[in-house]
């Protein structure tokens, strides 16, 4: 970041502290849809994401004072609040199965609906990422749907390069392997369709 | 080179960012060989346009624009409430101030009367036994009357060793000695300790019944500003030793 924009930003914070509703009108515009995209990636679900980001804005008006601009980009500090918010979210999330994801209920209801699998690749693609750990499903919304690089992604996860690439390594095989085994399964179903 | 060797590679070039290891041309000559890598590297592409129509899909979205408002409401409330933070903590030393001063300026005014009326008519008046008209003595010296005195007429005086007859203790009221012009109003006195001589007080006009007559009485004296004695309270009365 070149030093007048980093010098900009830091005026935009000082007002921001000090209480400016058009700083903050500032920052939330320029970062909101970032935080908005993360979470929905993590989440697959555009309430939650939702939440997510007025988690992450009410934190950061009650601590402005806990983002140092020298050791890092807002937006970088404001992904890794995001991914805090989440795992806490999990945790608590963890305790209850919806009635709607309940695996039994699911498939009666897939039934009693009439409602057949849907074959798309990016349906099938966004349920598998859904289904990947956290730790993949991060460096997978960061890297291939955010466009972040290696690097950037390391700074927002706050672990090691190497680390980025093999996770990306493994949440790709792990997708890839939905991805074909959707598309065979659905090959098959639509030859027998044509058998019977 | 096996095939696995190549495996992290082929996700590397299907990304477009190269290889970690070794030259993507090598990666692409072993492609160019290996029917099961070419499959993965297929099976890599596809996944590659999926999460791109994934991305786009997603591109323009954001939080629900209500959020903004409530948001700016919230920054609003925050720096609102800040300036309140101070106010309950001022009020709490602005109450210990006032509760100190008030206890400094009492405990002050207790502590300044206690050797010098200051201002003393008004109140003083009102705790002499004024003389009777006749201007006899007054016979309530010995027989004091239980007195209505402030505490500011009080003077702390340690209570000197009675060595001879009873005696009206110390916070007895002063008695106006006879034939002596009244006090003004506002006139400033003093209240001055001495001793006496026991004839004294008896030629003054106070019935004084003591077998030493040599005897000399500690008294408080009150003393107008031309210097003259207007009432006097006695303490004790020490023997002659003859």
């Amino acid at each position: 970041m070149p030093d007048t924009e980093r010098a900009r930003n830091r005026q935009l914070l000082e007002r921001f502290r000090a209480g400016d509703r058009e700083a903050f009108t500032t920052v939330y515009g320029a970062h909101q849809a970032a935080v908005f995209r993360f979470a929905l990636h993590m989440t697959a679900d555009r309430g939650k994401a939702a939440e997510v980001v007025q988690d992450v804005f009410v934190w950061l008006i009650h601590h402005p004072e806990d983002y140092d601009p020298e050791r890092g980009e807002l937006a970088a500090f404001l992904t890794g609040v995001a991914r805090k918010f989440l795992q806490r979210r999990r945790y608590e999330e963890r305790r209850w199965v919806p009635f709607e994801d309940a695996p039994v209920l699911r498939v009666v209801a897939d039934r009693v609906a009439g409602r057949e699998a849907d074959t798309s690749d990016t349906e099938r693609l966004r349920a598998g990422i859904a289904a990947l750990p956290e730790r993949y499903r991060a460096v997978v919304a960061l890297c291939d749907l955010e466009g972040k690089s290696y690097e950037e992604t390391a700074g927002l996860l706050d672990c090691a390069v190497g680390t980025v690439r093999s996770r990306l390594h493994r949440a790709r095989g792990l997708l890839a392997r939905k991805l074909t085994r959707g598309s065979v399964e659905s090959e098959v179903k639509t030859q027998v369709r044509c058998a019977v | 080179m096996k095939c696995a060797e190549y495996r992290n590679d082929l996700t590397e070039l299907a990304r477009g960012t190269g290889g970690k290891h070794r030259q993507p041309e090598e990666a692409l000559a072993h492609l160019g060989k290996c029917v099961r890598c070419q499959c993965e590297f297929g099976v890599q592409l596809r996944l590659n346009d999926a999460l791109a129509r994934l991305a786009a899909e997603t591109a323009g979205s954001g939080a629900p624009p209500a959020l903004e408002g409530l948001l700016l409401a919230e920054f609003s409330a925050v720096h609102k409430v800040a300036p309140r933070n101070w106010k309950p903590g001022f009020y709490w030393l602005a109450g210990v101030a006032a509760a100190c001063l008030l206890l400094v300026w009492g405990g002050w005014y207790r502590g300044v009367p206690s050797t010098k009326a200051r201002g003393l008519p008004p109140v003083l008046q009102a705790n002499v036994l004024m003389p009777p008209p006749g201007g006899s003595a007054p016979d309530t010296f010995l027989r004091p009357q239980k007195p209505a005195a402030s505490p500011s007429l009080r003077p702390r005086r340690r209570a000197a060793p009675v060595l001879a007859d009873a005696l009206p203790a110390a916070d007895e009221p002063f008695v106006a000695i006879p034939f002596t012009a009244p006090m003004g109003p506002y006139e400033r006195a003093d209240i001055v300790q001495m001793d006496l001589p026991v004839s004294a007080l008896i030629a003054a006009g106070f019935p004084l019944r003591v077998s030493d007559t040599g005897a000399r009485a500690r008294a408080d004296l009150v003393v107008g500003e031309d210097g003259r004695a207007r009432a006097v309270r006695l303490i004790s009365i020490s023997n002659s030793g003859f």
